[in-house]
């Protein structure tokens, strides 16, 4: 190191600036370094010019500038260099979040596609027929209206669906999702008998997943309910549901209502639903909650666990009171306690513990869940034809049906398992 | 070293190359002639070779002229000098683009609003061209290469200037000044043995000389001048986490270094890590003056002596 200032030895301005904005080349900024690295007087000038840069950054050399881009400079750029680091776990965590968002995605599609065979209830379909989960004066309105005003539009619908190429189901579940939550007209003319005219207010925003009754009552997929409710409520008709295809969407508007001996008929037909194409996706929690357009449960209670397959929602609230929409949490029921103590836990089964279930009881030679069994969204293809149909012939062993949907648990982690999510039975 | 501008040899620029220089650079708005625009911008690059190897200037290609002039801050460099050369319109320009940035660096430079505008003033003066040399006019903007912005030019003359100026007169300040804070900071260090001071100095040589010119860079500025983390990054023009890194490695292999050199030299591990001390200051011993005090490991208080290293804070007082 040097005791005293030789003008000599020092670099001179020039090479001096050249080192403080990077224009030098390696070598000659090796010599700068070394030289600096013995040299008191030389780091002193470049660490001044060097903090008398920062404050002149914004504004430096703007003859220059047109020249050469100088470094990211500015309060914004500043700020972004400063916090340029930051963006590492920042970038990471979106990453995460967009696999998860990635992972869930499927969830939604299985569901639409499930629903994708709901019967078009009859424009005269009566109060005793109106589903269980229809209640109040205004749903009763709506029976009466919105099935003429859509009949047209569900025949045009009609016709261009079943002109369409064969696609896989998943896309086109999805493409019926869209479709479904982007016009209200579909929506009014597809839930026709059992949802109220859609209120504007209550449509779910473009981005976010479509309320369950929407594609529910658009493409709804029979669920062969326990016979005696099907005989005593009568259920709003369910056509047998198709084996999968694009063709399921020729129901609209096609689907005559059945008489009660039809109906009765059509049940005992199709006690041995057939299991090709289903594919339940269970959803559990916040995932299954979401699809529920309004999260209040009649108890006035917060929901503490929640389910979804196929069409069918359960939630239970903080009392233990478990409850059941058949409209993505539109309206909701009041499931009847079947189980000791105080109901904590609601989950749908996963579609592994479905298929691995069906396939044991397949096994095991199960071939005819009993009514209360009786797998929701299990039904012949027979949806899918013209009113008066044969159905089809059972002579090719259908899958066996998963005996349990949902899963519920109470406080002493006993397990109670249901199949359309009335009915429970002890595991 | 500075750059040594030769005068123009047999090479010659491109004539559409040139005339795109011209065009670009506003050599025009100066009154700067075809003529005088081409010595200025051909003395430059035969000063560095069009950016290639020693002697193979005459063979730059056009395309290698174009990319060595791309390098540089040509119309800076017009400016310039276009400025030494007294053009009017030149140092209208000059003013109407420097002049205050010039004030304000030197403002923050010298950390005061009068001392600065002294600082620049004076600095204006020099570019004026009013101090002669040998019977010449000399203008400091003659020296500046296009290599890096001008107004970094600026700055960094301004900085040298006032450099130059402290080491000129802290010599007239009483030497207690300097003494005092660190006679205290001297007494809360534990002093090695004074027998080991010899083999520790010889150590701490050894140990210096084996380190790269970054590391050493780093152990100055950051142990002998006391800069911080960001102003080294900046510098260096990395992260200042780069710097802390490579600052921890860099004492850790000097004392490493260190510590093998004193058991060299004899000493047991447990001598030679209290010759060492708890300080690690003590250890840049790179005082290799003459007058230098060989042996004595109080390393920042003989770098004061003979470096700016507390330069900061002894213009701050």
């Amino acid at each position: 190191m040097n005791r005293h200032f030789q003008s000599d030895i020092h670099p001179d301005a020039d090479s001096l600036n050249a080192f403080v904005e990077r224009a030098l080349p390696d070598t000659e900024r090796a010599r700068i370094v070394a030289h600096m690295a013995e040299c008191g007087r030389c780091r002193e000038v470049v660490f001044l010019a060097q903090a008398a840069t920062e404050p002149e950054a914004g504004e430096a050399a703007p003859v220059a500038r047109e020249v050469r881009p100088a470094r990211t400079s500015g309060w914004l750029g500043g700020a972004v260099a400063k916090w340029k680091v930051a963006w590492i776990p920042v970038a990471a965590l979106a990453a995460v979040g967009g696999v998860a968002l990635w992972i869930q995605k499927p969830a939604a599609p299985p569901a639409v596609t499930i629903a994708r065979n709901e019967a078009q209830p009859a424009p005269e379909t009566s109060n005793a027929a109106q589903p269980l989960a229809v209640k109040g004066a205004s749903e009763s309105r709506a029976d009466k209206t919105a099935p003429a005003q859509a009949a047209p539009r569900a025949n045009q619908q009609t016709e261009r669906k079943v002109a369409q190429p064969a696609i896989p189901r998943a896309q086109q579940g999805a493409g019926i999702r869209e479709e479904s939550a982007g016009d209200p007209a579909r929506h009014r003319e597809s839930g026709a008998a059992i949802a109220p005219p859609p209120q504007p207010k209550q449509m779910a925003p473009p981005n976010e997943a479509p309320p369950l009754s929407t594609f529910a009552k658009t493409h709804w997929q029979p669920m062969p309910q326990p016979t005696e409710i099907t005989e005593a409520s009568a259920n709003p008709v369910v056509p047998p549901r198709a084996s999968g295809g694009p063709a399921v969407v020729s129901i609209h508007g096609t689907v005559a209502p059945m008489d009660s001996a039809s109906r009765t008929a059509f049940t005992s037909q199709n006690s041995r639903p057939a299991l090709s194409g289903f594919k339940p996706q269970a959803l559990n929690g916040m995932m299954a909650m979401k699809l529920a357009r309004n999260l209040r449960l009649p108890s006035g209670l917060n929901p503490v666990s929640s389910a979804a397959v196929l069409d069918r929602m359960l939630a239970l609230d903080s009392a233990g009171a478990l409850f059941l929409s058949l409209d993505a949490g539109k309206t909701w029921e009041v499931v009847t306690p079947q189980w000791r103590g105080k109901a904590v836990e609601v989950v749908a089964q996963p579609r592994a513990a479905l298929r691995a279930e069906a396939q044991h009881a397949g096994a095991e030679g199960v071939s005819a869940p009993t009514a209360g069994e009786a797998a929701p969204g299990a039904a012949d293809s027979a949806a899918e034809r013209q009113p008066g149909a044969v159905p089809p012939s059972t002579s090719s062993a259908p899958p066996p049906v998963p005996a349990s949907l949902f899963k519920l648990g109470n406080e002493r982690h006993e397990t109670w398992v249901s199949a359309d999510g009335k009915t429970w039975r002890e595991e | 070293m500075a750059a040594e501008i030769a005068p123009a040899a047999q090479c010659t620029i491109a004539a559409t190359l040139l005339e795109e220089l011209w065009r670009t650079s506003g050599a025009g708005a100066y009154a700067l002639g075809r003529d005088e625009f081409e010595r200025i911008v051909l003395r430059i690059a035969m000063a560095r070779n069009f950016g290639r190897a020693e002697g193979l200037a005459a063979e730059a290609t056009p395309q290698q002229q174009a990319e060595f002039f791309a390098s540089i801050r040509v119309a800076d460099l017009v400016l310039a000098r276009a400025c030494a050369a007294g053009s009017e319109r030149a140092w209208e320009r000059f003013i109407e683009l420097y002049r205050q940035p010039l004030l304000r660096a030197a403002i923050a430079i010298t950390g005061s609003d009068t001392l600065g505008r002294e600082l620049a003033d004076g600095l204006y003066a020099e570019l004026y061209g009013l101090t002669e040399r040998e019977g010449e006019r000399r203008c400091p903007l003659d020296s500046y290469s296009g290599r890096g912005s001008l107004i970094g030019w600026l700055r960094t003359t301004l900085a040298q200037r006032h450099v130059d100026h402290h080491r000129r007169t802290h010599r007239e300040q009483p030497l207690e000044d300097f003494m005092e804070p660190l006679q205290t900071a001297g007494e809360a260090v534990a002093q090695p043995e004074p027998s080991t001071w010899p083999l520790l100095a010889g150590a701490v040589e050894e140990a210096v000389k084996k380190m790269g010119a970054e590391e050493r860079f780093l152990l100055a500025s950051y142990y002998l001048d006391g800069r911080r983390l960001h102003a080294i990054a900046a510098v260096l023009a990395v992260h200042e986490a780069t710097v802390s890194r490579k600052l921890k490695r860099a004492t850790e292999n000097i004392r490493k270094q260190i510590v093998r050199g004193l058991e060299r030299r004899g000493l047991s591990r447990r001598k030679a890590e209290e010759a060492l001390g708890a300080d690690p200051r003590d250890l840049t011993g790179m005082d290799n003056s003459p007058g230098g005090s060989p042996g004595f490991v109080r390393l920042k208080e003989l770098l004061q002596q003979s470096q700016a290293g507390t330069f900061k804070e002894q213009a701050d007082r």
